[in-house]
């Protein structure tokens, strides 16, 4: 009889699996569920795009490309990441193409982490970080945001989680699943923490491109004495909705780069080929689109926000990405039993924030990656459930 | 683009509350705004795109039909365009470039029917020098949607 247990990777083993796995479960199975509860454009990826991708199989292009990337999609990114965020990289050295940005986190942490060094990270946030850096041996530091403060990383939050083990922190902005956004001022402050330590920083901008209201996205790397520690997270997912074709970047300095590229080129060789092809066009040609794609999110999103604060459900504005994140503390129900309560009841799925760390309990989290009569319907279910949840109490 | 525009254009059939909570701005002034597009003949109204295959009654043909025309001095094609339009079968009617001059797009009951009408009606319009007329066979797409389509949404209910 083998014993697994004792055979596996015990940090592995010890990561915990996410407590609302059950409702996950349920979610999947059930038919006909209006859902609201996917973290993926509704769009396709843009025609000229998949063209792109296409002939790049029609001249026979099959081949793995260079460990970093195609050298002309580094140029591009480099390009791209210039005029759109003024980082300034060298798409020589300075630049690996990855599997999805998610592949680019995890490639930073395991690069830096050595075994019991803390890493930073604000919660809710995405579901990843926590995990890998456990796995490495490092110890997952929970930076609790509020909607108080606008779910925001504070200078005065961060200093109470620094220690002498702390080796970086995670700057997950624009936030999934808040949709909150730290602005130049406010990274000003965290910059400032920072510009004296040793703390390297993995920016995490896979929604850098979806802001709203007039907000552009800065990055932290681009202030004083900060790009130095800092590695950029990006990739095509979410900017160009091409999240099934797992590409990806980091940007940072070359000494850093430099680590993750050569566990890349272990693991995983290069990033696919098909893909890349289709990036390069994505960032000569795809502004249109994402400007096409982030005006009907912002429909959506002020859309939504002010039919969850008509039906008492207080919400915070989101800024950013394509998520809200509203309180059901008023319903007297915990995030998890509201939204099991709504899909057995109205069939409306819907996140628990608490899949993103405790902190996100009194929350769920909602998409708003959906046509608008789908989201028209959604909320009536929900008017519908409140109602009746009224009722019976 | 006129934001008003787009989100007609974009979502047919919403409400002036909708769109003015999805532009930040007073339901009384999208009402201004889109009295004005429809004053100014911007706006002039919405229709519903039907998958008139599915009927399978087949009562529901389609025809594009070329038309060569005579142009009128100082009038061009304006007259006979504007003859044409005033026919309720036509459901389209536009001047063109290229190798005939008006296209009109018009519909029936049969095949019998449309040809019928082009013969006795459309070419004895004055200033009418030849038709072609194209049948319609099958809808892949009309007005931006997809009509043979079975995509549907495979996200899923819940990702992260």
């Amino acid at each position: 009889m083998m014993q697994y247990e004792q055979l596996l990777n015990q940090n592995l083993l010890h990561v915990k699996p996410s407590g609302i796995r059950k409702f996950f479960d349920l979610a999947e199975q059930m038919e006909n569920v209006i859902s609201l509860g996917v973290g993926e454009p509704d769009f396709l990826t843009p025609w000229h795009i998949r063209q792109e991708a296409v002939k790049s199989l029609d001249i026979g292009k099959t081949r793995y490309t260079a460990n970093a990337g195609l050298l002309a999609l580094r140029k591009e990114i480099c390009r791209y990441a210039e005029t759109h965020f003024s980082l300034k990289y060298d798409y020589k050295t300075e630049v690996l193409v990855t599997v999805g940005g998610s592949e680019g986190i995890d490639l930073f942490l395991r690069a830096v982490i050595n075994p019991g060094d803390e890493i930073i990270v604000p919660e809710p946030s995405f579901v990843c970080y926590n995990p890998i850096v456990s796995v490495c041996g490092g110890v997952p530091v929970p930076l609790v945001t509020t909607a108080q403060n606008r779910f925001k990383v504070t200078a005065q939050a961060l200093k109470e989680s620094i220690t002498p083990k702390t080796k970086a922190l995670v700057l997950p902005y624009p936030n999934n699943p808040t949709g909150a956004i730290m602005e130049r001022d406010e990274l000003e402050e965290i910059a400032a923490v920072l510009r004296d330590s040793d703390i390297l920083v993995i920016s995490d901008e896979i929604y850098a491109n979806l802001t709203y209201g007039g907000k552009t996205h800065v990055s932290i790397a681009t202030l004083e004495g900060m790009r130095e520690r800092t590695v950029v997270i990006n990739g095509f997912s979410k900017t160009f909705s091409m999240t099934g074709w797992r590409l990806g970047y980091a940007l940072g300095p070359q000494p850093l780069i430099r680590q993750m590229t050569k566990l890349h080129q272990f693991a995983i060789m290069s990033a696919p080929t098909t893909s890349q092809y289709g990036a390069i066009d994505a960032l000569k040609n795809g502004d249109e689109d994402t400007e096409q794609m982030k005006s009907e999110y912002d429909y959506r999103r002020r859309y939504i926000v002010n039919a969850f604060n008509q039906m008492g459900l207080s919400c915070f504005e989101p800024e950013g990405a394509f998520y809200c994140f509203p309180s059901i503390q008023s319903t007297g129900l915990s995030s998890d039993e509201f939204c099991e309560q709504l899909l057995k009841e109205k069939n409306v799925a819907v996140v628990p924030g608490t899949a993103f760390g405790e902190s996100g309990e009194g929350f769920i989290r909602v998409s708003y990656c959906y046509s608008v009569d789908h989201i028209r319907t959604a909320m009536n279910r929900i008017r519908e459930f409140l109602g009746e949840l009224h009722h019976e109490n | 683009m006129n934001e008003i525009i787009k989100l007609l254009d974009a979502h047919p059939g919403i409400s002036l509350e909708e769109m003015a909570t999805m532009l930040g701005i007073p339901a009384c002034e999208v009402a201004k705004s889109i009295d004005t597009l429809r004053s100014d003949k911007i706006y002039m109204g919405e229709k519903a795109v039907i998958n008139w295959d599915k009927l399978e009654d087949g009562n529901h043909v389609c025809a594009f039909i070329d038309v060569q025309v005579q142009p009128k001095l100082g009038m061009g094609f304006d007259e006979v365009a504007r003859k044409m339009s005033q026919i309720p079968a036509v459901e389209c009617c536009y001047l063109m470039s290229g190798g005939y001059d008006i296209s009109i797009k018009m519909k029936g009951k049969s095949f019998q029917e449309i040809a019928l009408f082009v013969a006795r009606n459309l070419s004895a319009i004055e200033g009418v020098l030849s038709t072609t007329t194209h049948f319609v066979l099958k809808r892949y797409k009309d007005d931006g949607i997809l009509m043979d389509s079975s995509e549907k949404d495979d996200r899923g209910n819940i990702s992260l």
